[in-house]
């Protein structure tokens, strides 16, 4: 859980979270929703992004249900659960305090 | 918990289910994809080019729904599909190199079979616990008798009665007695004797058996009230067979020994009574027994001189047997004191019920542990041939685990792959072994007695002993593929792997770890194979000069007339009429009456004597010698010779004096160098007088497993009168032809008196000395030689690895002028010292063991000549396996093996 190589990973759960927290997507408006509010900065490979988003629901933070999409078309919708929405805050304060902490580190090296 | 559940539905989801998730699976990634190219195609993409840019973007569908299935957990449904991978993987290993796969399945197979066979038939003849609920709660109550041999049983009722008011410990105590009457529906039936127990009305109780149909018996039943009494419950088979299973039986009558009896239950299937090997066709009271046996006083309940009673309870629960022994002791010492002169001597035990039938039946119990020994040295053996083949296989395949591993192959995947490669040959071979088994105790089947009262053994399958053999074989498969696969895989010795061009060096410890295995599978080999030779040239010693009496053109034909409540003199006169009537068959030579068949394995046929002028061992008054009673013309008729004086004369009657006969091994014990003749020897159980010897005959084999000389004793049947006795006939050509009107003869004689049975001598000859020695000496065979194939291919197993790892080395001697007869000679002193080492350990073991036989069965010890067999044979089969592949060592062309990898 803890390995380095996790971090990339995790952060791809965290985005994940958030962008579900606001409303259950399906799996393409999920990729679609990362590329534009990262202004295709983020972009997850299909793959990296079907596996996360099934070992989320593995891990019971998320839950799928299939419902009709725009195009009229079943889709598969994934939506925060409880526990879901507790690992996204956890995660948020985690990231905040990382991001905090390395910028401090950045800064202190400039000066 | 709360985060459990929704990954335990989901899994669950996806195991029960896979075939749904694997659908939703494959929507959800179409759906994206098509998603995606509609976005391309709306940029202005061609259609084809849309569709290959969006599958590049996705990486490969297989490979995001691979990444999926991952996510899930690694008992998906991908877990199936993945196992299903490996085993098809696993076959295609196998099928390409069949040797290997052929010598390690059959040594499972021979290994989980010996063992399942053996355990079960050893089961069917001493292991398996009675048919009732709890049997390791029962208890037996024993007495000794005036010779001070222990026997379970011999207790009278109001003993029994004693036991179960004065000593504490049993929940209920029950006592039973074995009957055999005729049984019937209607009077004019022809009647045929069948066994039954008498027992107290508590039986079924302490058994905790419940009767299926009707009732058990009642506490009123305890005591005889007029006809009220005469109650019976049926055997669940006696009522398949002889009442088809008809329910309209319980409350109907029935006739045992022609009274009337009224039905009032039926015993559950599978239930025998007390015994496994004498299974009761019925129960009746305790009570009714003077009703259908005639030797039986109508006042013996209260009678305390008579015995023949066994008694079986059920402790209470954490109480100790020896607890309730002791008491039985105090109440011994008691009855002693409150009557003098019937308790002299005597004292009471109580067992556990199954060490009590260990105790009794311990010649079966020894030849039980003897195959059970035998069976467990096969399967080490075989277990011992697995793992060296496997552990040979090893270093071969590192080379391709590494590869493997080093292109990113999953290290859990490729253990998972060789565990069910391992998994694959057990099953093959248990599968295999099961059907040896079931062969080997069908051969067993053929191993019972020809017996007058339905004597039986029962021998099933036991998946007890299966699934032992086949754990065992499984583990040592597992352990000899899966460590040095584990080693493997791990990636510190990668590169070594992958850098060696040949074979990976074998350590030293590993190699030696081999030979060892070998040596002990050398050894395990000659330790069966002697004593299966030494059991084969004892039962050739016992038999090979036949027993001494004539087996072919003789009939047997028990009879019982006291069933039929005759008293001595009617007895006599029945006798004397049929006699005559048999005699008058055409083709009839002679006839005879005898009250016990030479190698008959039912009933005691045993007599205590005290020999005059024979000094007898301190504290003890009587010995017990094996006895029959005969008329005069028994020995004539089995061509038993009388060596001196005369045989039984028509004259000896109970006016006359009482004699004896005696056998040569008699004769030389008791009055060793000195003439039998007209020596006097007391017998009890008659009037106690003395009897004078007047003959001494020819020694016959008459027990297994006895020698020739063990003193036997013949009396006149009229002196000592007993009801039961063997009509012997002796025809001209085939005996079975007289069967039938030798059958009218006793019809015609009296209808009422039940046979128990009729056979020729040579069948009950065959089942009783020559059968058990087939199959015992074929089974130790077999076992032997099933060990001496499996180190063989053990062996040649170990020196193949050896000369395939050297091939390159040997190359390059030969191609440096190493002679090929040198080559030869290097590889063969490899292959040879684990065989002479374990010849060596072998010969120490087969000694101890053969002692350790020999102390139960007489004169089957290991000696020289068995030896001398033996050891060449196992030594000339270990050179040729290891010779083999020295050859092929020999042979190698030094340009071929350089050039190899």
């Amino acid at each position: 859980m803890s390995r380095p190589t996790d971090l990339v990973q995790g952060t791809l759960d965290v985005l994940i979270l958030k962008i579900l927290a606001l409303e259950p997507m399906h799996g393409w408006a999920i990729s679609q929703r990362l590329a534009q509010v990262s202004s295709d900065v983020l972009r997850a490979s299909e793959g990296a992004l079907y596996s996360a988003l099934h070992k989320l629901e593995y891990e019971g933070w998320i839950e799928a249900e299939w419902a009709p999409s725009e195009n009229n078309r079943r889709a598969k919708y994934y939506s925060l659960t409880r526990r879901g929405r507790k690992q996204l805050e956890r995660e948020t304060a985690n990231w905040t305090r990382l991001s905090a902490a390395i910028t401090h580190v950045l800064q202190l090296e400039r000066g | 918990m709360a985060r459990l559940a929704p990954r335990l539905s989901l899994k669950l989801r996806t195991f029960l289910r896979g075939d749904v998730v694997e659908q939703e699976l494959d929507e959800e990634m179409r759906y994206h994809l098509d998603r995606k190219i509609e976005q391309l195609l709306a940029q202005g993409m061609a259609p084809g080019d849309a569709r290959r840019a969006a599958l590049v973007a996705f990486g490969g569908i297989e490979v995001g729904k691979e990444a999926c299935r991952d996510a899930r957990g690694f008992w998906a449904s991908v877990w199936i599909e993945r196992l299903w991978q490996d085993v098809q993987h696993g076959i295609r290993l196998l099928t390409k190199s069949p040797g290997f796969t052929l010598i390690a399945v059959l040594s499972i197979a021979i290994g989980v079979g010996a063992n399942a066979a053996m355990f079960s038939v050893a089961d069917g003849l001493i292991f398996r616990p009675l048919a009732v609920p709890d049997p390791g709660g029962l208890a037996v109550v024993g007495t000794t008798t005036p010779i001070g041999s222990v026997v379970y049983g011999g207790l009278s009722y109001p003993e029994y009665r004693d036991l179960r008011e004065r000593v504490e410990g049993f929940e209920g105590l029950a006592a039973t007695r074995v009957v055999l009457a005729s049984l019937t529906r209607s009077p004019n039936e022809v009647s045929q004797a069948t066994m039954g127990l008498a027992v107290s009305p508590d039986f079924f109780d302490v058994l905790r058996v419940r009767p299926v149909r009707g009732r058990g018996f009642l506490p009123v039943e305890e005591r005889a009230m007029g006809g009220r009494t005469a109650v019976v419950v049926l055997a669940h088979d006696t009522w398949v067979q002889h009442f088809g299973a008809d329910p309209g039986v319980v409350n109907s009558a029935i006739r045992i020994s022609g009274v009337p009896f009224t039905v009032v239950g039926i015993a559950p299937e599978g239930f025998t009574g007390t015994n496994h090997y004498l299974p009761s066709a019925y129960y009746v009271p305790m009570a009714t027994l003077p009703m259908i046996d005639g030797q039986v006083p109508a006042d013996f309940l209260d009678r305390r001189e008579d015995g023949g009673l066994d008694a079986v309870g059920r402790l209470k629960p954490g109480v100790a047997v020896e607890r309730v022994s002791e008491r039985a002791e105090l109440l011994a010492q008691a009855l002693r004191q409150q009557h003098p002169g019937t308790y002299d001597s005597r004292r009471l035990l109580v067992r556990r019920e199954s060490d009590a039938r260990a105790e009794e039946f311990s010649g079966l119990m020894a030849m039980s542990a003897m195959l059970i020994g035998l069976a467990a040295a096969v399967l080490l053996v075989a277990c011992a041939n697995v793992a060296g083949l496997l552990a040979g296989r090893a270093p071969a395949r590192a080379r391709e685990i590494a590869v493997r591993v080093a292109i990113g192959g999953n290290r859990l995947r490729l253990m998972r792959q060789l565990i069910t490669e391992s998994a694959l040959l057990s099953v093959c071979g248990g599968a295999l072994g099961l059907g040896f088994a079931e062969a080997g105790i069908r051969s067993f089947r053929a191993f019972q007695p020809v017996s007058s009262v339905g004597v039986r053994f029962d021998f099933e399958l036991d998946f007890r002993a299966v699934a032992v053999g086949l754990a065992m074989a499984v583990t040592s498969a597992l352990l000899s593929a899966v460590l040095p696969a584990w080693r493997i895989t791990r990636v510190r010795d990668l590169s070594g792997t992958l850098r060696n061009t040949t074979t990976p060096a074998v350590r030293a410890g590993r190699l030696w770890g081999r030979h060892g295995m070998v040596a002990a599978q050398i050894a395990l080999t000659l330790v069966v194979l002697t004593v299966a030779l030494s059991f084969y040239r004892a039962f050739h010693a016992e038999y090979g000069q036949g027993p001494g009496f004539r087996v072919d053109n003789v009939l047997l034909t028990t009879l019982n007339p006291s069933l039929v409540r005759y008293d001595d003199a009617q007895t006599d006169r029945f006798y004397q009429r049929l006699k005559d009537r048999a005699l008058a068959i055409p083709g009839v030579l002679s006839v005879g009456l005898t009250t016990f068949v030479p190698l008959n394995q039912d009933g005691n046929s045993n007599t205590a004597i005290a020999p005059e002028g024979f000094r007898l061992p301190t504290g003890v008054d009587r010995l017990s010698v094996a006895a029959a009673r005969i008329d005069e013309g028994y020995l004539d008729t089995l061509g038993i010779r009388v060596m001196r004086g005369r045989g039984i004369a028509a004259s000896d009657t109970a006016e006359t004096t009482p004699v004896a006969l005696v056998n040569q091994g008699m004769a030389a014990r008791y009055w060793p160098g000195e003439s039998a003749l007209g020596k006097r020897l007391r017998v009890f159980g008659g009037d106690g007088g003395w009897v004078e010897v007047v003959g001494v005959v020819a020694d016959i084999k008459f027990r297994l497993f006895t020698p020739l000389s063990t003193p036997f004793l013949y009396l006149p049947r009229r002196q000592y009168e007993q009801s039961r006795a063997t009509l012997v006939v002796r025809t001209r050509g085939n005996a079975l032809a007289a069967a039938e009107p030798l059958r009218a003869a006793i019809l015609d004689t009296d209808p009422n008196v039940p046979t128990l049975g009729t056979h020729t001598m040579a069948a009950f000859y065959d089942a009783n000395a020559s059968n058990i020695n087939r199959v015992v000496v074929r089974t130790i065979g077999a076992m032997g030689a099933m060990g001496l194939a499996l180190a063989l291919a053990g062996l040649y197993g170990l020196t193949a690895f050896a000369v395939s790892r050297r091939t390159h080395e040997i190359g390059i001697r030969m191609a440096v002028g190493g002679q090929p007869a040198s080559m030869l000679g290097m590889v063969l002193r490899q292959g040879l010292w684990p065989a002479v080492a374990g010849l060596l350990m072998g010969i120490a073991a087969s000694v101890a063991v053969g002692k350790l036989i020999s102390s139960v069965f007489a004169n089957t010890g290991a000696d020289i000549v068995t030896f001398s067999l033996v050891v060449p044979a196992v030594a000339i089969v270990s050179v040729l396996a290891a010779y083999v592949p020295a050859r092929r060592a020999a042979l190698i062309d030094p340009l071929v093996a350089l050039r190899q990898d």
